[in-house]
């Protein structure tokens, strides 16, 4: 082969292959990661992180994933999904929280929340125990932004569990993840705030401010 | 002649084939190297549907759509639930409110803490739920839900997490919960009447509620199954993140 014609053969391959590895599409779906925080359903602290029911006895309460929250009164009070959410791509909402509501037990009102993603997997499951719902079945968008954006969706309301061993408390809301989300955030475990009788570090908490969870994921 | 004619065509063929090789390879590498094509801009996001969308009739999912999903959980919500009686178990949307005073008159319920919950759920008995016999692929970091009255246990209920990826489950994987009460009124639990049936499992009738939707490996709404023994009224619950399969599956190895 002459020396031209190998210049020639060499060039069209090149520019044939960048013509393809440029034309080609390549997707972008994959390039915004989103961050959800989830915050307390309300401002009391009457139990740190616990596992199975909040017993003042750390011999027999494990560190857990929940938290307890009420509002310190008598009353039943209505409970908020509460989070916040930035992400990369400056998008108006993070995914969708669907409501249901599972009935079945005797002082096991629980309300759950599945998120999922734009896109449709599921995200996180969380479970408001101790709380009553007539809006299972319906959904709501978690807002998020390039700059955090919070949601308050109503999701229930604290149900009368009296008699189920837990009435130190009253009405409460236990919050507990069950899937999905990936760590749990600096609120005191239950070795230093399990009521009646250590309540220093219980209390109040803005829950506007201090979340419970995070989660985070590219769509 | 004819000779030199065989080693041209050779000669021409190794060509195109190392032309196309060298094109091939300059143009995998241009495209890896590459980065991805821009995102939209947030500006340009199409507004997610609103809470009156529903499918169109016949119309096939586009999950490449963001929200593609919600027309679906819409869809479910306007419809009515079914309410009745499957297999035995009394299910309702609207479940009448209940305390622990129906479960245990007089004293109360006492649910017990982290540790001592472990062992009871574990040990033998109509509401065990032995973490250690059930699919590898189910993971707790959460103590069970026991209730007691007096000395006597009246509900286990555990919740675990699914990773992706099993079969069965939609993206992203999934929460399950199991429950099994001695006590079991009304079954709290809503899903449009089509998606209900009757299947055998582990020997007895099963009551089970498919999810909303499951297509392309995701899955829209929550499936249900659950028995109620005969004999002694134990009501066994699963609910999670899947198909009627996945629910059966799990049933069925909590009866074994």
């Amino acid at each position: 082969m002459k020396r031209s014609m190998f210049g020639t053969f060499i060039a069209t391959a090149i520019s044939v292959g960048l013509a393809f590895g440029f034309a080609i599409p390549k997707a972008a779906h994959a390039t915004s990661l989103y961050e959800v925080y989830l915050h307390p359903a309300a401002s009391n602290l009457t139990c740190g992180w616990h596992t199975g029911a909040c017993y003042d006895d750390d011999a027999e309460v494990q560190s857990g994933r929940a938290l307890d929250w009420s509002y310190g009164s008598n009353y039943s009070f209505t409970v908020n999904w509460i989070s916040k959410s930035d992400n990369s791509g400056g998008y108006s909402w993070a995914g969708n929280g669907f409501i249901s509501y599972y009935g079945s037990g005797t002082c096991t009102h629980i309300t759950t929340i599945v998120m999922k993603d734009r896109g449709g997997s599921e995200k996180n499951r969380t479970q408001y125990v101790h709380t009553s719902s007539g809006l299972g079945g319906t959904s709501f968008y978690v807002s998020s932004g390039y700059y955090p954006q919070t949601t308050t969706a109503e999701i229930g309301a604290t149900a009368d569990e009296s008699g189920c061993g837990c009435s130190w408390s009253g009405y409460h809301s236990h919050i507990e993840s069950l899937s999905g989300w990936d760590s749990k955030r600096s609120y005191p475990d239950h070795t230093t705030c399990n009521l009646p009788n250590i309540p220093d570090d219980c209390g109040y908490y803005d829950n506007y401010t201090y979340p419970m969870y995070r989660d985070a994921w590219t769509y | 002649m004819r000779r030199r004619f065989g080693q041209k065509r050779r000669r021409a063929i190794i060509l195109v084939v190392s032309w196309a090789v060298m094109a091939s390879a300059i143009g995998f590498i241009t495209h890896a190297a590459r980065s991805p094509d821009p995102v939209i801009h947030a500006q340009d996001e199409p507004v997610p549907p609103g809470p009156n969308t529903t499918p169109e009739p016949g119309a096939t999912p586009d999950v490449t759509r963001p929200f593609w999903y919600v027309p679906y959980y819409n869809q479910e919500r306007d419809s009515p639930k079914f309410e009745g009686t499957i297999a035995g178990i009394s299910i309702s949307p609207n479940p009448p409110e209940t305390s622990g005073f129906d479960a245990c008159p007089g004293t109360g319920l006492k649910e017990l803490p982290g540790k001592p919950a472990v062992e009871a759920a574990r040990s033998a008995g109509p509401l065990q739920i032995d973490d250690r016999f059930l699919p590898s692929f189910l993971r707790t970091e959460q103590a069970p839900s026991v209730w007691t009255c007096g000395t006597t246990t009246v509900e286990v209920s555990w919740g675990f997490a699914v990773e992706d990826g099993i079969r069965g489950v939609g993206k992203g994987g999934t929460g399950v919960v199991i429950t099994r009460t001695a006590v079991g009124g009304v079954t709290g639990i809503s899903g449009s009447p089509g998606r209900w049936s009757t299947e055998m499992v582990a020997g007895h009738q099963a009551a089970v509620m498919a999810p909303i939707l499951a297509v392309s490996g995701y899955v829209i709404g929550d499936c249900y199954a659950g028995v109620k023994d005969t004999a002694t009224r134990v009501l066994t619950q699963v609910t999670a993140g899947g198909t009627s399969d996945f629910c059966t599956l799990i049933l069925e190895a909590v009866l074994k």
